[in-house]
């Protein structure tokens, strides 16, 4: 049985929105159910008034790719969820850019939706986070 | 703001970590991540100058991992995962 820590309780309820989260996704669109299961972390998270932000990373930078069709898959295209992540209080989107210089991608290529990180930018950003998930 | 990382392959999980890690932060290697000790040991030998770098004595064990006393790297037990998630504020898995 967990013992309630009452006056603990009630102190982290208080600093709950002094909380910020990152979710970071790094996994491509249609490989598995992750970078859809990042976007609804987010999404949860963002919709309890939680200071959200979404970063891509590594292979999830291809999730923001411009022009995807995935109408002859069974899948949702992601696209358009990223086209509304805004409206739901996301606040930024974040992309790593030595992973799209890895990828020979162009920021053009790339919903412009997001803020790039260069250099050291993803470490130091993470390191101001409160909490981050990796997806 | 210390942040504990753990990788659990080499690749993708551990180029990212590498991204992402800052000074006095923690990295534990685990599962097949410990194979970085054969693969990135060059790597690993300048991250220890600023990252305090263990890795699970069980997975070392069981892949025989061996050339970890070349490094300076710190063999832990689960308690030892353990103590290091306590310690620092974070726990960040890259996978």
């Amino acid at each position: 049985m967990l013992q309630q820590a009452e006056p603990q309780e009630s102190e982290s309820q208080k600093s709950v929105n002094q909380t910020s989260l990152c979710v970071v996704s790094s996994q491509s669109p249609y490989r598995g159910q992750s970078a859809r299961e990042a976007l609804d972390a987010a999404l949860v998270s963002a919709s309890y008034d939680l200071p959200t932000s979404l970063l891509l990373m590594g292979d999830g930078v291809y999730q923001l790719v411009d022009h995807q069709d995935p109408s002859q898959l069974p899948r949702k295209n992601l696209l358009a969820m990223f086209k509304s992540l805004e409206l739901y209080g996301i606040e930024t989107v974040y992309v790593d850019s030595e992973s799209l210089d890895e990828r020979g991608l162009e920021p053009e290529q790339l919903l412009p939706v997001y803020t790039l990180l260069e250099g050291d930018g993803v470490a130091t950003f993470l390191a101001t986070q409160k909490k981050v998930l990796n997806f | 703001m210390a942040t504990l990382h753990t990788v659990n392959k080499n690749g993708q999980p551990l180029e990212l970590c590498l991204r992402a890690v800052n000074k006095g932060d923690s990295l534990l290697l685990i599962e097949d991540g410990v194979y970085a000790l054969f693969e990135t040991a060059d790597i690993l030998a300048e991250l220890i100058r600023d990252v305090s770098v263990y890795v699970l004595e069980a997975d070392v064990m069981a892949r025989g991992v061996t050339n970890r006393d070349e490094l300076d790297i710190e063999l832990v037990d689960y308690a030892g995962f353990v103590s290091l998630t306590e310690k620092n504020e974070k726990v960040l898995s890259w996978f």
